[in-house]
């Protein structure tokens, strides 16, 4: 095989060439598409993502794809989530969930060849594998080349002790929650692009109507109208005579 | 129109003994309205009859089996009947007197003859062990009416030479027919048997417009039909429609691979089939008989209706691989039912289908390997208690109902809700957390359970938010969900 049939082959990263020539669907979040170098999640591609345990922001973080991917045709294979999904949040999210299949498998070696099944057949558009087990390379080589052969999004969950396993995922990151509601990003391996990146996203946005302090902590505006109209009920509580009665509109106004 | 009747007399009492499998050594009554419509020969020996009641009965033998009657069995044997005849003509009725008609004028020259069919009928239903009287004539109705007489004389009114009705003979004995035997209304019959009349050629003397105004309309109408006068289109019966086709070997198959050869041609046979008769099925069922004359069956499911060869092959031979043979196998089986008419999906040419096709063969393959319970939908339930709002469901839902919440909800759920430990005022479930919310109170199934909680969302020591709530009845809280 000569040098131009070995530079001309589609694997082979040039650094040279900075062009993004593989397909890739925005992750939805403008900061994370930034640190990507496809500009979001690669299309025919695996991507894990290692997690320190369930619920750290993982479904928020794919719901972007997820909502697009369950208002098309083809369909999106959860293979053995850790909970069951609830369908009025996904609802709420814009996920369409009679495109969403539940797969539970006994074993990993089940897991992996439904996914392989899944992802060649041309009618799922994301498969997402949760796996608390040690996967072998070859399983990760055939999830990876499913994905390459189906064209569609493949995510492997897996806990962040696998950081250090060698993986044939072409994309890999954690997640991780912070003390203050965001979520950390590292980038651990991506194609054509730089790794070890690390960055924080607020993914679940609702959190900061959350809080733990005792209502008279919480902060109140200057100009606030509820105040000022409870203060007028206090006054047209006390006893009234008929002349400083105050007038109704007056009161409305408040 | 030449149409045989055949009158199972004995029916309910047969029905009834066909499917408890009971000798007629002991006398056996069937009831209907503590009524007894039928009795074995056992028990008419002791004096027993239709007619009687329960407690006559007793007093007669009062060894007596009363057995419930079964409108149920008997309308499966009817049909089982029917089902079996349709090979003679399409053209059967299946009528409430416990009558099968067959329209057999179009049958006559492929059977040779009324005798023929004759004898090949009473030879299919010899196996049946039923009581039956046979009748022919020119109507439906007629036919019907004419099955009650026990010594089959309406047979006499055919001419098998000329291959048909001998009128003269058939006209005398339509004429008859008494009017107790007619299928009218009972108060109907009651009124024309009060009037005189005896038999239907006194009635026949009377005119339409008399006969109407006499004894109603439904009358004149059925009087019409059974002459002959008037059109009849009965409800026809319509055999089940189904696929049954076996393959036994002269040389016994002794492992699974071997099978896939039979398997494909089984398979080849079925889609043809479907392609002629327009039709497909979600479920096969084979059955492999061995040596020892043991079955196992397996059904294999699709979640589409749509039949295709290498698909119906690759997923049988799946569930086969999960089956181990005890013995070599002798005979195959491959058994279809409840088909459904094809859908026609007109699409334009040039139709583009978007980036993922909506097939769902996949599913049909992990099914077929992994197990049907295995790949499920959920779908929403009119349900507010939030483990009770989805059910999980092996077929894809055609639509799914939208909640109309507007509270935020976590995105994953505990099957169960699993129960946190609370110390004073401090909640601990893996780690410490802290209640971030007001409460939300969910309650319902008031009939069943009643079920009174209030939620709360709740930061975990791990940065994580969890959905919990206190139960109000037990006082005790639980973690429900997980924000995610």
């Amino acid at each position: 095989m000569s040098l131009s049939q070995v530079l001309r082959h589609p694997a082979l990263w040039k650094a040279s060439e900075h062009t993004k020539v593989r397909a890739a669907v925005s992750t939805g979040y403008q900061r994370l598409d930034h640190h990507l170098h496809d500009g979001g999640w690669p299309k025919g591609a695996l991507t894990e993502i290692l997690l320190p345990h369930h619920g750290v922001g993982e479904l928020r973080l794919l719901t972007p794809l997820l909502k697009t991917y369950s208002q098309k045709s083809g369909f999106i294979l959860f293979i053995n989530p850790p909970l069951i999904p609830y369908v009025d949040a996904l609802n709420s999210q814009g996920i369409v969930c009679h495109q969403l299949l539940l797969l539970h498998t006994s074993s990993t070696q089940d897991a992996v060849w439904a996914a392989q099944q899944a992802l060649t057949s041309g009618s799922c558009s994301v498969v997402m594998i949760w796996s608390d087990d040690p996967l072998a390379v070859l399983s990760l080589r055939k999830l990876s080349l499913a994905a390459t052969q189906g064209s569609n999004w493949a995510f492997l969950l897996r806990p962040q002790s696998y950081v250090s396993s060698p993986s044939m995922a072409s994309l890999r990151l954690t997640l991780t929650p912070l003390k203050n509601g965001c979520s950390q990003i590292h980038i651990l391996k991506q194609p054509g692009g730089w790794s070890d990146q690390r960055f924080s996203l607020k993914l679940l946005t609702e959190q900061q109507y959350w809080t733990s302090a005792p209502g008279s902590q919480w902060p109140v505006p200057e100009c606030n109208k509820r105040q000022t109209v409870t203060a007028s009920y206090k006054q047209y509580e006390a006893p009234l005579s008929e002349s400083d009665h105050l007038p109704q509109t007056e009161l409305s106004t408040h | 129109m030449l149409w045989l009747c055949i009158r199972f007399t004995q029916l309910p009492l047969e029905a009834r003994l066909a499917s408890i499998g009971h000798t007629n050594d002991i006398p056996i009554a069937v009831v209907q309205d503590n009524i007894i419509i039928g009795c074995n020969r056992a028990a008419r020996e002791k004096g027993v009859q239709t007619q009687q009641s329960i407690g006559t009965g007793y007093a007669l033998s009062s060894g007596l089996k009363v057995l419930e009657r079964n409108q149920h069995d008997e309308q499966k044997v009817l049909e089982n009947i029917a089902q079996a005849l349709s090979c003679f003509t399409p053209a059967l009725v299946i009528l409430p007197s416990h009558c099968v008609l067959l329209e057999l004028q179009k049958s006559l020259k492929l059977f040779n003859g009324l005798s023929e069919i004759e004898n090949k009928i009473r030879l299919s239903l010899t196996n049946l062990k039923l009581t039956y009287q046979i009748a022919i004539a020119h109507t439906l109705k007629a036919a019907e009416v004419l099955s009650i007489d026990p010594d089959e004389c309406s047979l006499q009114t055919w001419n098998h030479s000329l291959a048909t009705f001998d009128t003269l003979q058939l006209a005398k004995k339509i004429r008859a027919i008494k009017i107790s035997d007619l299928v009218i209304e009972k108060s109907h019959r009651e009124r024309i048997i009060s009037s005189g009349i005896k038999n239907l050629e006194q009635l026949l003397k009377a005119s339409s417009s008399s006969l109407r105004r006499r004894f109603g309309l439904e009358t004149m109408q059925y009087i019409k039909k059974l002459n002959n006068d008037l059109d009849d289109i009965p409800d026809y019966y319509i055999p089940e429609e189904n696929f049954n086709a076996s393959i036994s070997f002269i040389d016994v198959i002794h492992s699974i691979e071997n099978l896939e050869s039979p398997i494909s041609y089984l398979i080849e046979l079925l889609v043809n089939f479907f392609r002629l008769h327009q039709r497909s099925s979600s479920d096969l069922l084979w059955t492999l008989t061995d040596i020892y004359q043991k079955t196992t069956s397996f059904s294999v499911h699709f979640s589409d209706h749509q039949y295709n060869h290498s698909i119906y092959l690759e997923n049988t031979l799946l569930y086969l691989s999960n089956i181990k043979l005890s013995a070599p196998i002798e005979s195959i089986n491959l058994f279809v039912d409840n088909l459904i008419a094809i859908e026609i999906n007109e699409k334009p040419l040039f139709h583009q289908d978007g980036e993922f096709k909506s097939s769902l063969n996949f599913v049909n393959k992990i099914q077929a390997k992994l197990g049907t319970e295995t790949c499920l939908w959920l779908e929403r339930k009119s349900q507010n208690i939030p483990e009770l709002t989805y059910t999980a469901i092996s077929q894809k839902p055609q639509s799914s109902l939208s909640s109309k919440n507007s509270h935020i909800r976590p995105a994953w759920l505990f099957k169960k809700p699993q129960k946190i430990i609370k110390e004073g005022s401090s909640l601990w479930w893996n780690g410490s957390m802290t209640i971030v919310s007001s409460p939300e109170s969910i309650s319902g199934y008031w009939w069943k359970k009643h079920v009174c909680r209030k939620y709360y969302i709740a930061k975990h020591q791990n940065h994580s938010y969890y959905w919990i709530f206190h139960d109000i009845q037990k006082d005790e809280w639980f973690i429900h969900g997980i924000y995610t």
